[in-house]
């Protein structure tokens, strides 16, 4: 069977934060908000005692109020977030552990395209960049970003052999869905990778097909967003099929 | 009496599909590739029925 959800164990020591390839976590210190709402459109006639409103449509997505250390180290907070949108591969995905490194089936917050500011500051004992704002670029926007809550397909931890898809690496999305989705695969880490990464996709977590492939082959530390459209049958899971090499490959899926 | 045998025989034949999109069954670890052949044998006919109207279709009926 697919994998089951842990339930109410999401810390903020399991949280982690993968921005273009590079996880953040250790030079993380919290976040305001991860939006995900629309606003009201006020209805509300002169003899109403109670306001009526409507959603207005327009998704309101971003991370706001980011802090994290001052570490300049290659690859580190300040080294990747001094960086513009358009010059890193910019895909940002929050995972949220459950009680242990995130794993399949963990709730994620995804944005498939990133721009932000940021504000350095001091407080009494540490050198911080506070009040970064991680925003979505509407310039790199894919039409099939509907969404910014998803799932985690595949957590941190080192591949060094192939993974097919299966009922032991699937998530379950109910029931099957026809408007697309998007997934972002980020490389962490790598020792001569080689692999085909791709999503499968399955109506009985037994039969799979192939829903869509990165690019990526883990050869390299980077990150990658695919979108697709059409049907996406009710298990979907990931799939890393290895030629030689290992590498640590994160996998964050949302269903349109 | 000849021709009674000859429809049983059509109704009872294996339904081929041609595969259009990469696909596996992780049950019995068996892969195929696009234009490759399936029948029942490889996948359970529900599997199948979905594919062949999913947009877009991982098989079609082989000709």
């Amino acid at each position: 069977m697919a994998v089951t959800f842990s339930g109410k164990d999401k810390l903020m020591r399991f949280t982690r934060l993968y921005v273009g390839g590079y996880d953040l976590s250790g030079d993380s210190r919290t976040f305001g908000n991860a939006q995900s709402e629309f606003n009201g459109v006020d209805l509300t006639g002169w003899d109403e005692l109670v306001r009526n409103f409507l959603a207005d449509g327009w998704l309101q997505a971003g991370i706001t109020g980011y802090q994290a250390l001052m570490n300049d180290a290659t690859g580190r907070a300040l080294d990747q977030l001094q960086l513009s949108g358009d010059s890193q591969a910019s895909q940002l995905s929050l995972c949220f552990g459950g009680g242990g490194e995130p794993a399949v089936g963990d709730p994620a917050y995804v944005l498939s395209s990133i721009q932000m500011n940021d504000l350095m500051g001091f407080d009494s004992s540490a050198a911080v960049l506070s009040g970064i704002d991680f925003m979505p670029d509407a310039s790199q926007l894919s039409s099939n970003f509907a969404k910014v809550l998803g799932h985690v397909l595949r957590g941190p931890t080192s591949l060094t052999a192939t993974l097919s898809a299966s009922s032991s690496n699937t998530v379950d999305g109910g029931a099957q869905t026809t408007a697309g989705g998007i997934a972002i695969l980020h490389i962490l880490a790598t020792s001569s990778g080689d692999f085909a990464f791709k999503l499968r996709d399955s109506t009985d977590d037994s039969s799979f097909a192939d829903l869509a492939s990165f690019t990526l082959d883990g050869s390299a530390v980077g990150s990658e967003l695919i979108t697709f459209s059409g049907t996406v049958d009710q298990y979907v899971g990931f799939d890393a099929q290895r030629t030689g090499g290992s590498c640590t490959a994160v996998c964050t899926f949302i269903r349109n | 009496m000849a021709k009674k045998k000859t429809k049983a025989k059509e109704e009872t034949a294996v339904r081929q599909y041609t595969v259009l999109v990469a696909c596996g069954n992780s049950a019995t670890g068996k892969e195929f590739e696009p234009g490759d052949t399936v029948t029942t044998a490889d996948f359970p006919q529900k599997a199948i029925d979905s594919w062949l109207v999913k947009v877009p279709p991982v098989l079609e009926e082989a000709s």
